[in-house]
C-alpha cells in the first residue's frame, strides 16, 4: 500500500516542482520585460530627451500647419534628428547662407530625407562631407512620402525661403504609379501611420494603450528581422486583400501613360517654380534596385512595393519607373539643365539598397559621389559670377 | 561574436550549454569547447582559426616534447622553438607594420630613404590573449610547474575556450588544470546560478556603465583638439571608468560563463581604482596579465634579486613589453613607459609613500592612473599631447554637449568602481534566493534593451 502510495506520489510532486519551476520562470520573464521597458525609456530620456512616459513615433519628426507638411523644428525620433528648421541638416544652419557659402537644397522624398542608412550616412550627410572644402553648404530638405506635385508647393511655401542657390530634384517616381487611385502616401517606414498628425491644435486624443506603445518592442524590431518567407507572406496577402475586390482588367498591363504624362507635368511646373526664385536646378534620374530586366532578387525587391501600387505587377512597375526616368532625361535635355543619371549609375545594384528604392550606407556614399563633380562645378561657377 | 550580442545570447550559450551538459564524459565535453571556441573565433573571420590551430598544435606538441625528454639541452630547445614560432606569430600580425614604419622613421631622419612594403596587415581578434596562454603553458612545462597532457581536445579546449578566449582573463593551464580533469564529472547545477550571478554582473558593468560612458567619451575624443580644459578632464575620468567597466565587465562575464561550464576562472580585477600605489594599482588591475608580466619576464628577468639599479631595470623593461602587448603604436610604449617609471617611483621612495593617509593616497594614485589613460586612449602622441595641455593649462571652449548628464555619469561610475563592493565581494556571500534572482532577470532585461537601441559596443579590450 505504501509503495502504491509513493509511486502515485512521484509524478504529482514532480509536475509540483515542473509547475513551480515554470511559475518563477515566468516571473522572472515578466520582470526582464519590466526591466527592458524601464530601461528603454530610461535609455531615450537620458541620450535622446524622449520625455519617460511618451510614445514616440516616426511621425513627431514631422508638422502641418498653414504652409504645408514639413519638418518639425528640433525634433526626433530614433536615429533621426531634425534641426531648428526641420530639416535634417545640421543644427548650426541659419536663415540665409553666409556670404561665401554656395546652398544647395536636395528635395526629395525619404529617398533623399534617409531611411536605411545609419546616422550620418544618408547621402546628403555624405555629400556635406565631400563638398565642405569648396564652401558648398548641403541642406536635406527631403520629405518622406512628398510627390514632385506637393513637391511646388513644398518650394514655393518653405524651402525658397533659406534661399539656396542651387537646387537638386531627386524624384520618386513611382509614387505616380496609383496616379489614377486615390491612394494614400506610399513610401513612408512601415511603422509610420498614413497620416501626418497636424501639429496645431486640436490636441491629440487620449488613447488605450496598446502593445505597440511599449518601447521594448520597438527596440526588438530593431534586432528580430521576420524571415523573408514570412514578409512576403504578408505583402501578399495585403495584395490579395486589394486585388480581389477588383476584376483582372483593373490591373495594368502596361505602365499608365497619363501618370507619366502626370509626373512629367508636375516636374515642369517644379522646374518653373524653382527658377522663378534664380535657383540653379540639377535634375537627378530615379535608380531602383531592381534593373529594368530584374533578376530574381530584383523582382522580389518590386514585388515588395505592390503593397503600396498592389495595381501595377512588379514589371510593370519597373517599366514606369524606367519611362518617368526618361521624361526626367529629355527635360533636362530640352531645358539644358545639368542631369546626374542616378539611373544608369546605379539600377541594379542590389548592395546599394536597402529596398526597391532607398539606399544603404553604401548607396549613399555613391548617390553622394555622383552628386559631388555637377555641385562643386556649379559652386564654382556661382563664385565667380559673384565675384 | 561578443557577448553583449543577441546571437551569443540567444544562440550560441544556449546551445553551447545544453550539448556540454548532455555530454557524458570528459573528452566529449572537450572536443564540445574546443568546436564551439572555433566557432566562436571564427565568427569573426574563419581565416583566424587556421592560426590559433597552428599556435595550439605547436604548444601541445611541445608539451609532448617536455614529457619525452629530459636532458637539459633538449628541453631548452624545447622551450625556445615554439615560443620562438609564437612571438614570430604575434609579431608579424601585431607588429610587423609597426617596426617597418619605426625603421623607415629612423632612417629618414638620417636623411636615408627606405621603400619598405607599406604592411597593412589585419589583426587577428586576441592574438596577443591565446599567445600568451599557450606561452605560458610552455613554460610552465619546462618549469615542470604542470604535467603537460597527452589529450589534445583538453589542450584545445584550454586555449579556444570561448569565455577566455579574445580578451582574457590570461588563464594559466595551472589554474583550470584540475576543472578541466574534472571535467566528466563537473555538477551542472553547482556553479549555475553563481555563474548566471557574475555574467549579468559582468553584463551590467558593459553595456549599462561603460557604454553610457562611451557615449561621451567617443563624441568629445572626436574633437580631441577642441576639448576645454573641463571637456578634457571630463573625458578623461569618463574613459576611466569607461575602461575600468568595459574590462572588469568582459572579465566577469567570461568568470561567470567558466562556472556556468564547471571552469573556475580567476579574478582579473579587484578595485584598481582603491589603489594606494603603482604597486597595489597593478595587483589590483588586470591581474591576470600583471601577474603574468611578473612571473614570466621580471622574475625571468632576475626580478629584484640583484641590484638596485638592475631591478629597476626590470621593472622599466617589464612594463615597456606590457605597454607594447597592448597594442603596436608608441602611445602604448610611452604608456609602459610612465607605469615602469611609477613602479621605480614608487620603490624608490616606499617608505614615505606608504605614510600618505589613505584618503589622500587614494585620490592621488588615482590621479596618476587617470594621466597614464590620456596617452592610453589618443590615438597618436600629437592628440596625447593636446589633452595634456587641456587638462593643465587653462584652455577654454565650448565644452562637451550634455556636459551635465556625463558628469552625473562620472560620479556614478565613480560610486561603483570605488565605494561599492566589487563582483567578487558582492558575490562572497552569494545564496541563489529569489529576490537575486528578481534582481538579476530585471537587470538583464535592462541590458538586453539597450543593446537593442544599438548603443551597445565591443569590448575595448578586444583591440589588444
Amino acid at each position: 500500500m505504501s509503495s502504491e502510495a509513493s509511486v502515485v506520489a512521484a509524478p504529482s510532486s514532480g509536475i509540483r516542482a515542473w509547475i513551480r519551476t515554470l511559475l518563477v520562470l515566468g516571473v522572472f520573464g515578466f520582470v526582464c520585460l519590466v526591466g527592458g521597458e524601464l530601461f528603454a525609456r530610461l535609455d531615450d530620456w537620458w541620450f535622446a530627451d524622449v520625455p519617460f512616459l511618451s510614445t514616440p513615433s516616426y511621425n513627431d519628426l514631422f508638422m502641418e500647419d498653414e504652409l504645408g507638411r514639413r519638418g518639425k523644428p528640433h525634433a526626433h525620433f530614433e536615429k533621426w534628428r531634425m534641426n531648428n528648421f526641420g530639416f535634417r541638416s545640421p543644427e548650426s544652419m541659419t536663415q540665409t547662407p553666409g556670404p561665401s557659402t554656395v546652398r544647395v537644397a536636395l528635395l526629395g522624398a525619404s529617398e533623399t530625407f534617409g531611411l536605411y542608412e545609419s546616422p550620418n550616412h544618408e547621402y546628403a550627410a555624405q555629400l556635406a562631407k565631400l563638398v565642405a572644402p569648396q564652401d558648398l553648404e548641403i541642406v536635406n530638405t527631403g520629405l518622406p512620402g512628398i510627390t514632385i506635385h506637393t513637391l511646388s508647393d513644398y518650394w514655393n511655401n518653405w524651402v525658397v525661403t533659406f534661399r539656396p542657390q542651387v537646387a537638386v530634384v531627386y524624384p520618386s517616381t513611382h509614387l505616380y504609379m496609383t496616379c489614377e487611385d486615390d491612394l494614400p502616401q506610399q513610401d513612408a517606414p512601415k511603422e509610420a501611420p498614413k497620416e501626418a498628425p497636424k501639429a496645431s491644435p486640436p490636441p491629440p486624443k487620449p488613447r488605450s494603450f496598446s502593445i505597440g506603445d511599449l518601447r521594448l518592442i520597438a527596440r526588438a524590431k530593431n534586432v528580430v528581422e521576420l524571415p523573408d518567407r514570412v514578409v512576403e507572406w504578408r505583402n501578399e496577402r495585403k495584395i490579395l486583400a486589394v486585388t480581389s475586390q477588383h476584376s483582372a482588367s483593373w490591373l495594368y498591363s502596361k505602365p499608365p501613360q497619363i501618370c507619366v504624362d502626370a509626373f512629367r507635368a508636375d516636374l515642369e511646373q517644379l522646374i518653373d517654380n524653382v527658377q522663378r526664385a534664380g535657383t540653379r536646378l540639377v535634375l537627378a534620374t530615379q535608380a531602383t534596385s531592381a534593373a529594368v530586366t530584374p533578376d530574381s532578387a530584383g523582382l522580389r525587391d518590386l514585388e515588395s512595393f505592390r503593397a503600396f501600387s498592389p495595381r501595377a505587377p512588379a514589371l510593370v512597375l519597373r517599366q514606369f519607373i524606367a519611362q518617368a526616368n526618361e521624361a526626367v532625361r529629355a527635360v533636362a535635355k530640352e531645358r539644358q539643365l545639368p542631369l546626374v543619371d542616378v539611373d544608369a549609375s546605379l539600377s541594379g545594384q542590389r548592395d546599394n539598397f536597402g529596398d526597391l528604392v532607398h539606399f544603404n550606407d553604401a548607396g549613399a556614399a555613391k548617390m553622394a559621389k555622383l552628386l559631388e563633380a555637377p555641385l562643386t562645378g556649379i559652386g564654382g561657377e556661382l563664385k565667380v559670377t559673384s565675384r | 561574436m561578443i557577448f553583449n550580442s543577441f546571437i551569443f545570447l540567444f544562440a550560441f550559450l544556449p546551445v553551447t550549454y545544453a550539448v556540454f551538459w548532455s555530454l557524458r564524459n570528459a573528452d566529449q565535453r572537450y572536443v564540445w569547447l574546443t568546436l564551439t571556441g572555433y566557432v566562436f573565433y571564427g565568427y569573426w573571420d574563419p581565416r583566424f582559426c587556421l592560426l590559433m590551430a597552428f599556435s595550439t598544435l605547436v604548444s601541445y606538441f611541445a608539451g609532448l616534447a617536455f614529457l619525452k625528454y629530459e636532458s637539459p639541452h633538449a628541453r631548452k630547445i624545447i622551450l625556445i622553438v615554439p615560443i620562438t614560432v609564437d612571438l614570430l606569430l604575434l609579431g608579424f600580425f601585431k607588429y610587423a607594420g609597426f617596426f617597418t614604419r619605426v625603421a623607415a622613421d629612423t632612417a629618414h631622419a638620417f636623411g636615408v630613404e627606405t621603400h619598405f612594403p607599406v604592411l597593412d596587415i589585419v589583426l587577428p581578434v586576441g592574438i596577443s590573449f591565446y599567445t600568451f596562454h599557450t606561452i605560458t603553458y610552455i613554460v610552465d612545462s619546462y618549469r615542470g610547474v604542470i604535467k603537460p597532457t597527452r589529450k589534445l581536445f583538453e589542450f584545445s579546449a584550454y586555449v579556444s575556450l570561448f569565455s577566455q578566449l579574445v580578451a582574457g582573463p590570461i588563464v594559466r593551464f595551472r589554474q583550470i588544470e584540475k576543472d578541466l580533469e574534472n571535467l566528466g564529472s563537473a555538477d551542472r547545477t553547482r556553479w549555475l546560478y553563481l555563474g548566471a550571478s557574475w555574467f549579468v554582473w559582468g553584463l551590467v558593468e558593459k553595456v549599462v556603465i561603460a557604454d553610457s560612458l562611451a557615449h561621451y567619451v567617443d563624441a568629445g575624443m572626436l574633437d580631441a583638439h577642441k576639448l576645454d580644459t573641463g571637456a578634457a578632464w571630463l573625458v578623461m575620468l569618463g574613459y576611466t571608468f569607461q575602461l575600468y567597466f568595459d574590462f572588469a565587465g568582459y572579465s566577469n562575464m567570461a568568470i561567470g560563463l567558466g562556472y556556468l561550464f564547471g571552469l573556475r576562472i580567476p579574478i582579473n580585477f579587484n578595485s584598481p581604482y582603491r589603489s594606494l600605489n603603482p604597486s597595489d594599482f597593478w595587483r589590483r588591475w588586470h591581474i591576470s596579465l600583471s601577474s603574468a608580466l611578473r612571473d614570466y619576464l621580471y622574475i625571468s628577468m632576475g626580478g629584484n634579486r640583484g641590484s638596485e639599479a638592475a631591478t629597476y631595470r626590470n621593472l622599466m623593461l617589464t612594463m615597456l613589453i606590457g605597454g607594447l602587448w597592448h597594442g603596436a603604436n608608441w602611445t602604448f610604449l610611452i604608456w609602459g613607459a610612465y607605469h615602469g617609471a611609477l613602479l621605480v617611483a614608487y620603490r624608490f621612495t616606499a617608505p614615505a609613500w606608504d605614510r600618505i593617509p589613505k584618503w589622500a593616497a587614494v585620490p592621488f594614485m588615482f590621479l596618476l592612473v587617470v594621466i597614464g589613460w590620456v596617452v592610453f586612449r589618443a590615438p597618436d602622441m600629437s592628440i596625447a599631447m593636446d589633452i595634456y595641455r587641456a587638462m593643465f593649462t587653462w584652455t577654454p571652449g565650448d565644452g562637451l554637449v550634455d556636459a551635465d548628464k556625463f558628469a552625473v555619469l562620472i560620479v556614478l561610475g565613480a560610486v561603483f568602481a570605488i565605494w561599492m563592493p566589487n563582483c567578487q565581494e558582492v558575490h562572497e556571500r552569494f545564496r541563489p534566493t529569489i529576490r537575486w534572482g528578481t534582481a538579476a532577470a530585471f537587470m538583464m532585461g535592462a541590458c538586453m534593451a539597450i543593446m537593442a537601441g544599438g548603443r551597445s559596443s565591443p569590448f575595448l579590450y578586444f583591440q589588444f
